[in-house]
């Protein structure tokens, strides 16, 4: 969709995703969800006097998995940094960050969009991603009137800031481009990549210029957490900033936040007050230095990536619009792997998942993970249609009874008689009465070979059969006797 | 380098810290002591040389294995005895507005 006045969006996306580590950033206190406040904050997360910070090894591998999944350079050294502000959720005053020195360094990630002639790929740079802890949480609304409560067991969790390069044009590149990342932070098993519990959180830095021109003035905007919110947000934010472009006036630099409920960003704080975050190298800490052997060695452990399975699923035969709706989710993947295992066919398989069983879920807002039906259960159907026992015809039938009341699908095949009909004998009979019921349709059908035709007599034997008749075998002997006459 | 009035005034204010003029007057003349003292440093010439973050001996930072502690309700408590104000397990401070 093009923005008025010749406009074009500049957008560059920073994400915080959660290290799915048992224990903080710089102490042994554990990240698990939904504990009783505070019991999870130790003497170093609660910066008492004396303590010191020790880095976690977990954390460091999953930010060299990252680095080395989005072809960066992962720093041989990188330096933790102060970053100073007060705010009561931050018991020590700073927040332990990189600064100028980051682990990882440069990088990219390819994403597919909607373009004017179909499905488009553009490659979106990365600048850096850095370590750094997580403040704790506020709550504002519980007790009396002038106070808020201060959580601190999310302080000190480890976060990978993974800032991208001003190369989204779109509300739909910043969409296509999180929904890969936080399907690549999955895919490596290093985040979780549940947006609503806060685990992968987005800021936006959106601004518009004409095509050519330098880049303007940027607004940040944050409370970001759906992909859906980040769209909404940044078309928003554009919005607002041709308006007041075009009404004479001049965007200022502030931070923004998103209100879903009005569809509206507005001020959080202006430059002026912006903070003054005094950054220097954490003197507690000492440069972390990585040797090439370490980085190698998780090199040989990586796990394979969407974009390779995806290549890897074109060879075994599948078309690149299904290999991608497969590897868009880690979840999908497991699901299709298990079905494949189980003997199903490849394309069927996927077929029966991607159409069948996606448009079921999609209608009732489900994830895969959800699926009333499992893996085994639908390999075990899309098995009974290879093999000839039910038509596909069928197979609908019994898929919509598993999904009301489950079971194995060879025994609703039992159960309800729906085996397919594979008699040549009894098929024979019914479609020498279907060509004697229908002597006008056989002669038209000798005169122009018509194929159409061929459907109103293999009707009368699935009507015959109630419709378990083997299709391609009433087609092949239904030719014959045709060919006789 | 020099720290004027507005330089400790922003100093101050994000320090969360409240000082009168003749306070902050005095301060500026110790400060400007203090960093008249640290510019000597300025006098060695250190081109080529890389920046100095640490000066422990060690080839990086140490790291720990990611294991972590139970919760501890107890420990909590200890913690907070020492908080001007907790309640139902949270630090209570003033309201934060922003």
């Amino acid at each position: 969709m093009a923005l008025p006045h010749g406009y074009e969006m500049v957008i560059g996306l920073e994400v915080h995703a959660q290290v799915n580590t048992n224990s903080k950033l710089f102490s042994a206190s554990s990240v698990a969800f939904g504990a009783e406040p505070n019991t999870q904050a130790n003497e170093i997360d609660l910066g008492m006097p004396g303590m010191l910070p020790v880095l976690n090894h977990a954390a460091v591998d999953a930010g060299i998995k990252l680095g080395l999944a989005i072809d960066a350079e992962v720093a041989e050294e990188s330096v933790f940094a102060r970053k100073n502000y007060f705010y009561p959720d931050l018991p020590k005053g700073y927040q332990i960050s990189q600064f100028e020195l980051p682990i990882v360094v440069g990088g990219q990630l390819e994403i597919e969009v909607e373009g004017p002639e179909g499905k488009e790929k553009r490659v979106i740079g990365i600048t850096r991603m850095h370590l750094e802890e997580d403040a704790g949480k506020s709550i504002h609304d519980m007790g009396a009137g002038n106070v808020s409560y201060v959580d601190l067991n999310r302080a000190g969790v480890p976060l990978m800031e993974i800032v991208s390069e001003p190369d989204l044009r779109t509300p739909e590149e910043a969409g296509a481009y999180l929904k890969k990342l936080r399907n690549l932070v999955r895919f490596l098993d290093i985040c979780d990549g549940d947006m609503e519990k806060g685990n992968f959180r987005c800021d936006a830095n959106v601004s518009v210029r004409k095509a050519g021109e330098a880049f303007r003035t940027r607004c940040e905007i944050k409370n970001l957490n759906s992909v859906r919110h980040v769209m909404h947000a940044i078309a928003h934010e554009a919005d607002r900033q041709i308006e007041i472009y075009e009404a004479g006036g001049e965007v200022s630099q502030e931070t923004r936040l998103w209100d879903p409920d009005a569809n509206e960003t507005r001020t959080l704080r202006s430059k002026e007050d912006a903070h003054d975050y005094r950054y220097f190298p954490d003197p507690d800490l000492l440069p972390l230095r990585l040797e090439e052997s370490r980085i190698e060695a998780i090199r040989a452990t990586m796990p394979k990536l969407p974009d390779a399975i995806a290549d890897e699923l074109v060879t075994h035969g599948l078309s690149d619009a299904d290999a991608a709706v497969i590897v868009a989710d880690k979840d999908n993947v497991t699901f299709y792997e298990a079905m494949l295992v189980e003997g199903a066919d490849v394309k069927l398989a996927c077929n029966w998942m991607i159409v069948e069983l996606f448009g079921v879920l999609n209608r009732e807002g489900k994830e895969i993970a959800e699926s009333p039906i499992s893996a085994t259960q639908l390999a075990a159907l899309v098995k009974l249609i290879s093999s000839g026992e039910i038509s596909g015809k069928i197979a609908k039938t019994i898929f919509a009874e598993m999904l009301e009341n489950g079971g194995n699908p060879a025994a609703i095949v039992a159960a309800k008689g729906l085996a397919q009909n594979s008699d040549e004998d009894e098929l024979l009979a019914h479609i020498q009465a279907a060509i004697a019921a229908q002597p006008e349709t056989v002669e038209k059908y000798k005169a122009t070979e018509n194929e159409r035709l061929l459907g109103a007599f293999v009707g009368h034997v699935m009507k015959a059969t109630k419709g378990q008749a083997n299709p391609g075998l009433v087609n092949r002997l239904l030719l014959e006797e045709l060919a006789k006459r | 380098m020099a720290l004027d009035k507005p330089a400790i005034e922003k100093l101050a204010m994000l320090s969360r810290l409240k000082f009168d003029d003749q306070k902050i007057e005095s301060f500026s003349k110790e400060f400007n002591n203090i960093l008249g003292f640290v510019d000597s440093i300025g006098e060695v010439d250190t081109t080529g040389i890389s920046p100095l973050t640490s000066v422990a001996n060690l080839p990086s930072t140490p790291e720990r294995e990611d294991v972590a502690l139970p919760p501890s309700a107890e420990r909590r408590d200890a913690h907070q005895k020492n908080a001007p104000k907790a309640e139902m397990g949270f630090f209570s401070v003033p309201r934060i507005v922003e």
